[in-house]
């Protein structure tokens, strides 16, 4: 596939109004499809790409021409995320995805906290939090991660992806004085901005605290290296978590997704 | 150089976009706010930012930007 005259095409459309929710570099797309890892389908002037993932495949959309609808297979789950400013919602965009099968399933947004603006807070679960110190620590952190979230749209962890996790001290958690797990974090650090990515607690471990002290260990942790702002995607229709954010500092940036499911059949 | 930083504001509210000289490089900006930045300024200034330019120094300051923009009117 002659991956520059797709970043060519791509470019170009993008300058004639077309509407799009890939927002990947054109370079990180041509990676993609030279690994084989992201397939590439047209019709009339509208592109999709699917990106083969752990669960679902993802879909990512060009559209010029509303009316000129793309059959995908019907073999698999289909993920799609819309993103959006403010209160523009991209209704058109939506109507095209449910013409083509696909459903609401969560609205999200992300929350902001700059360390300045943390409230301040002592740790008050009684659970030590520290990272994750073995594979099997990790395996059931992860297994927690995913029975928490939705395993379509909620970014499902694989077992291949443990020995990064453990290394890179991506997961922290909370243990309480039995030396039992209560809750888990995973995270990391982009450049200088820290962004939490799962944040579980069992369900025996609820209404202790443990999740804000898996929050505030993790805010601390980053600012310690240098982080001055921390990044997070949350369900906005997940009551407790806004509340736990906003308490904590945490403030909407206007940027929000909708995230679209087309099951198999 | 002062409707850009009302453009700006308008995409990052959070953002000190007077004083930040790192954007991209410490990851304040992300891909899509780059890209609503392209297309606000090609609404606000007529200026197509092809692929070539997405250089990320020329995103790092309001001031980099505003380069970016002026060069782009000259072509």
């Amino acid at each position: 596939m002659d991956t520059n005259k797709m970043t060519n095409q791509i470019e170009g459309s993008k300058q004639n109004g077309e509407v799009t929710n890939c927002y990947l570099h054109p370079l990180e797309v041509e990676k993609l499809l030279q690994s084989g890892n992201m397939h590439r389908y047209q019709s009339g002037s509208n592109i999709i790409l699917l990106q083969d993932k752990a669960t679902c495949c993802r879909f990512y959309y060009f559209i010029n021409d509303f009316d000129s609808i793309i059959e995908l297979a019907d073999d698999k789950d289909y993920l799609c995320e819309v993103i959006y400013r403010g209160e523009k919602v991209p209704e058109l965009e939506l109507e095209y995805l449910r013409r083509m099968g696909f459903e609401n399933n969560a609205v999200r947004s992300i929350y902001q906290l700059m360390y300045k603006e943390a409230t301040p807070y002592a740790m008050r679960s009684g659970c030590a939090i520290r990272f994750a110190n073995s594979i099997e620590e990790v395996k059931e952190a992860c297994l927690l991660f995913n029975a928490t979230f939705d395993n379509i749209s909620g970014d499902y962890i694989t077992s291949d992806e443990y020995m990064d996790l453990l290394s890179g001290k991506a997961i922290t958690v909370a243990i309480d004085e039995n030396g039992r797990m209560a809750g888990a974090y995973q995270h990391d650090c982009m450049k200088n901005v820290a962004w939490g990515r799962h944040l579980a607690v069992k369900g025996e471990y609820r209404g202790r605290s443990v999740g804000k002290d898996l929050l505030y260990d993790f805010v601390e942790r980053y600012h310690a290296q240098g982080a001055t702002r921390f990044m997070l995607w949350c369900t906005i229709d997940n009551v407790a978590a806004v509340k736990m954010y906003e308490t904590t500092g945490f403030k909407t940036i206007g940027r929000n997704c909708i995230s679209m499911i087309r099951k198999k059949k | 150089m002062e409707k850009l930083l009302e453009i700006l504001k308008g995409i990052r509210p959070d953002v000190d976009f007077a004083n930040e000289t790192a954007l991209i490089d410490d990851g304040i900006l992300d891909s899509f706010d780059v890209v609503s930045i392209i297309s606000e300024l090609d609404d606000a200034y007529g200026v197509q930012v092809r692929i070539n330019e997405l250089d990320p120094e020329n995103f790092n300051s309001a001031e980099a930007i505003w380069k970016l923009v002026q060069e782009l009117k000259q072509k």
